[in-house]
């Protein structure tokens, strides 16, 4: 039982983590916008992508 | 998710649009050939495609806006988008030499736009970050301005079909955004801390049962007081605020109870604890505070969203002016725009102020105010609203409500108003909520007295559980979701509510009057009849027609332009167009013209047949239109009657209205008696007047008053102002340019009369669910009083119990929006499409 006495301050010190993560989280946008992140895993990432790789072309050509 | 489906031949690949008859632009992608509209789509879909991003086009739930061909120059107000001095005012540094920007976003659907804007984005060189939303239509985009000037961004937004605007900061927005953070962050901590002190609560339990040391038990109370106390103070704020904030109002709402049982349970449970008698409550204290955060979350996230989507509708004037100076064309800022000054608009513009054409003609799309998706054609001396898109074309337009008194603006105020005003209905349940916390307090000290004669050690739970389980949270939550939710919908259909009270009061109303002009007619005249020669078609004699005052400005003209591109008819125009020689308008008569050898007139009649009349004989005169001929070499080969035709939904709503048992009549300012007497007829109005003046629509609504109806009148603006007030219910059609002396309930947007009889079906769902939620709200609290007062629910039950029950509330409320698809076809099928409904919908209107 007396386990007790560094499992405890253990417990807290965890849950100040948790806390500071989620907090974190919350400042940072995490949680600002929660419909459209879950429709993202629908689209593929692997396709090849020939997007323009530089800014300074860009507005010449299509803008 | 089920895709847009993508049809292929039927429309164009990109933005769904009806394909031009002939030489619609095509290219090869992905191994298929696709059509388009325009070369504006084609060169954003090949861009889309060729860089990688098609599966854009195969998860997309919505098709695309139609491209601009994003070969034009940059537009001045992207360059000005680059200005440091501006640069200042929307956006901020963040690190280095990075800034942050939102942009207003338009044509963004559906995810797949936003995954296609971020990747699109993300892959510019000089772009750190890039979040889209469609539910906010925002970008927020981390930049480098010395790598990539933001006009680049902008444009490279252009170049997939996406139209952005740099957007300044509104306090009101971030307002929420951060208020909603702070929610978050409360509910957060809560939650977490909630799970640790029902752990050490297991083990103070079974403490409790197979025995503890002493020092154990101090231990795990003082940890849980330690947890307790940061869940309490930090999250549980927001409550013991409130409540002392009611109570200075001397107005006990539901956060008396809520702070009272935080207050009671957390502070009983402290004593305990520093005592070392006694049970501690940490667990239910922390847990109340968690459910009830948890609920008040949820109905802020709602809230919020429907300000977000009301102002997303109404937030359009651009941050930018091309003003047209004494020296030249400068770049203001459009808060800098005043009455009288000259701007100039192209293809793409935002417009920045209410105005009024003074050069060039063009379309403009005015979606975002009225809801509805088709272009409007705009020519010299048409008013153009501040916030909607100029489609094509250009054009200079002379400022006469800038900034704060253009309609955009004035609707805003209207809805805030509008959440000002709070309904009858919410104010009864507030007061109803006070006395029931009387009750609650009352009952619950009662209930202390008692347990503490009979049973001390009991006395402090059940208490606790009394006033937790009792709070009347849903009760006071009931009506107020219902009724912001239910406004959020029908704004979002083109009818906003502007005074509380209308949602009640359309279930109330038995008597339904119309005006004529502008209101059950449209505002604009339209081709209402044609008399055509054998010898011609009639459908070869509107061609020619329409092609022949193409190249006038006259309203009537415009009558006859007024039509759908798709028409069959369209080919036939285009050919005649080609033909025509020497065109030549004759002001006040009519537009002359040679077609291959022939000369060709259209025009008042006296003039097109000039001298010698033959051909076919005009017929009887009406009233309420005039006629106009089209001659070939003199000879009269069709007559158009050109008037005012019932506007798009008005039969469908008048049946429907009547179906209902609903009393409807019309009463005109129109003087003919013959006019009103046939559109009455048409519509099946069977009481009507013809020719009242204000002061007699006024009588008529006080007589109808009198016998006990409750009277809602439908106008269309200022000369209806006086009976509009003294109705019961006053709607108006706001044809943008006066809403602010109309003293209307509610305000319809657009051309069609649908979303009246919307607001009607609205109104009976919301009056449902509002009962529904005050039934269970009552049901609940009632019955879980004597129980809890009886020592039979424990106070973490209670707490669960009452959180439940407000999140039946808020869920039920929440049914009210975002339903569109299946009300609308829901409306369709109840009112009875009828006949004339297709053709009214493609605007040339050719009775017989």
């Amino acid at each position: 039982m007396s386990s007790l006495l560094f499992l405890i301050p253990i417990a807290l010190l965890l849950l100040g983590v948790a806390v500071w993560a989620f907090v974190w989280a919350v400042d940072h946008r995490q949680f600002d916008d929660l419909d459209e992140v879950a429709e993202r895993i629908l689209f593929d990432d692997d396709e090849a992508r020939v997007a323009p790789r530089s800014g300074a072309d860009e507005p010449d050509e299509h803008v | 998710m089920a895709a847009y489906a993508q049809t292929g031949g039927e429309g164009c690949f990109h933005c769904g649009l009806p394909l031009p008859a002939t030489h619609a632009p095509t290219a090869e992608l992905e191994g298929a050939e696709r059509a388009f509209c325009c070369f504006g789509c084609r060169a954003v879909a090949e861009l889309i495609v060729g860089s990688g991003s098609g599966a854009y086009y195969r998860e997309r739930t919505v098709p695309a806006s139609r491209a601009e061909d994003p070969g034009r120059a940059a537009s001045d107000a992207d360059l000005l988008a680059d200005d440091p001095d501006l640069l200042r005012v929307f956006s901020q540094p963040v690190g280095g030499d990075a800034r942050e920007a939102l942009l207003t976003l338009e044509g963004a659907h559906c995810a797949a736009c936003v995954w296609l804007i971020e990747r699109h984005l993300g892959d510019l060189e000089g772009v750190d970050d890039v979040q889209a939303s469609v539910a906010t239509a925002r970008v927020r985009v981390v930049w480098r301005p010395e790598v990539l000037p933001l006009s680049s961004v902008l444009g490279a937004l252009r170049s997939i079909g996406y139209a952005a605007r740099p957007h300044c900061p509104d306090l009101e927005e971030s307002r929420q955004r951060s208020d909603r953070r702070a929610s978050l962050r409360r509910l957060g901590v809560a939650g977490l801390g909630t799970m640790q002190v029902m752990m050490f609560a297991i083990g103070l339990y079974a403490g409790e049962a197979s025995g503890m040391a002493s020092a154990h038990r101090a231990l795990l109370r003082w940890g849980s007081w330690l947890v307790a106390s940061v869940v309490v103070l930090f999250a549980g704020w927001p409550f013991f605020a409130g409540a002392l904030r009611d109570l200075r109002r001397r107005a006990p709402g539901m956060d008396v109870p809520v702070a009272l049982a935080i207050a009671v349970a957390y502070g009983a449970s402290a004593w305990s604890t520093a005592t070392g008698h006694g049970p501690v409550y940490f667990e239910s204290a922390c847990m109340f505070t968690f459910l009830l955060g948890l609920t008040r979350h949820i109905e802020m996230s709602a809230r919020h969203a429907r300000d977000a989507r009301v102002r997303g509708r109404l937030d359009t004037l651009p941050e930018v002016a091309l003003r047209l100076g004494e020296d030249g064309p400068e770049r203001v800022p459009a808060t800098a725009l005043g009455a009288g000054d000259r701007v100039r608009v192209e293809a793409g513009d935002v417009v920045p102020a209410d105005g009024r054409v003074i050069e060039g003609r063009g379309g403009t799309d005015e979606s975002l105010l009225t809801g509805e998706a088709h272009a409007c054609g705009k020519r010299v001396g048409d008013c153009v609203i501040g916030g909607s898109r100029w489609l094509s074309g250009e054009a200079v337009l002379l400022v006469e409500r800038p900034g704060a008194e253009s309609t955009a603006a004035r609707i805003r105020a209207l809805l805030e108003r509008a959440q000002l005003d709070r309904p009858p209905a919410e104010r009864l349940a507030d007061r109803i909520a006070a006395r029931f916390v009387a009750v609650v307090i009352v009952c619950a000290a009662a209930v202390f007295g008692t347990w503490w004669w009979l049973e001390p050690g009991s006395a402090l739970p059940v208490t606790l559980s009394v006033l937790v389980a009792t709070c009347p949270c849903a009760l006071s939550l009931a009506t107020p979701t219902a009724l912001a939710s239910a406004s959020a919908g029908l704004a979002e259909r083109g009818f906003l509510i502007a005074r509380g009270h209308v949602l009640e009061t359309l279930g109330r109303v038995d008597h339904v009057v119309f005006d004529k002009t502008g209101t059950l007619t449209t505002p604009e005249h339209r081709v209402t009849r044609a008399h055509v020669d054998g010898s011609w078609s009639e459908q070869h004699a509107l061609a020619l027609a329409r092609a022949l005052e193409r190249w006038s400005d006259h309203p009537i003209a415009r009558a006859l332009a007024a039509r759908a591109p798709d028409t069959p008819e369209a080919e036939i125009e285009a050919d005649f167009a080609r033909r025509l020689r020497d065109v030549r308008g004759v002001a006040g008569r009519g537009v002359e013209a040679r077609l291959d050898r022939s000369r060709v007139r259209i025009g008042r009649p006296d003039w097109v047949a000039a001298g010698q009349v033959s051909g076919l004989r005009p017929p009887a005169p009406d009233d309420d239109e005039s006629w106009i001929a089209l001659a070939v070499d003199d000879v009269v080969i069709a007559w158009l009657a050109v008037g005012s035709v019932p506007r798009a939904g008005a039969a469908a709503l008048v049946s429907w209205l009547r179906d209902r048992g609903l009393l409807v009549s019309l009463s005109s300012g129109d003087p003919s008696r013959r006019a009103v007497a046939r559109l009455a007829a048409r519509l099946g109005i069977d009481e009507w007047r013809a020719g009242e003046p204000p002061e007699g629509k006024l009588e008529q609504v006080a007589a109808l008053q009198a016998r006990g109806e409750v009277v809602a009148v439908v106008g269309d603006g200022l000369n209806d102002a006086p009976v509009m007030s003294r109705a019961d219910l006053g709607i108006a059609l706001a044809g943008g340019a006066d809403l602010a002396r109309v003293s209307a309930d509610a305000v319809v947007f657009g051309e069609r009369l649908d979303s009246i009889g919307e607001a009607w079906r609205h109104a009976a769902r919301t009056r449902r669910i509002m009962r529904q939620n005050m039934t269970w709200a009552v049901l609940y609290n009632l019955s879980i009083l004597p129980a809890a007062a009886l020592g039979w629910v424990a106070p973490w039950m209670a707490a669960l119990g009452m959180s439940a029950s407000s999140l039946i509330v808020v869920g039920n409320s929440l049914r009210l929006r975002g339903v569109r698809a299946s009300r609308r076809s829901g409306h369709e099928a109840a009112a009875g499409v009828e006949a004339d409904e297709p053709n009214t919908r493609s605007a040339v209107w050719v009775g017989s």
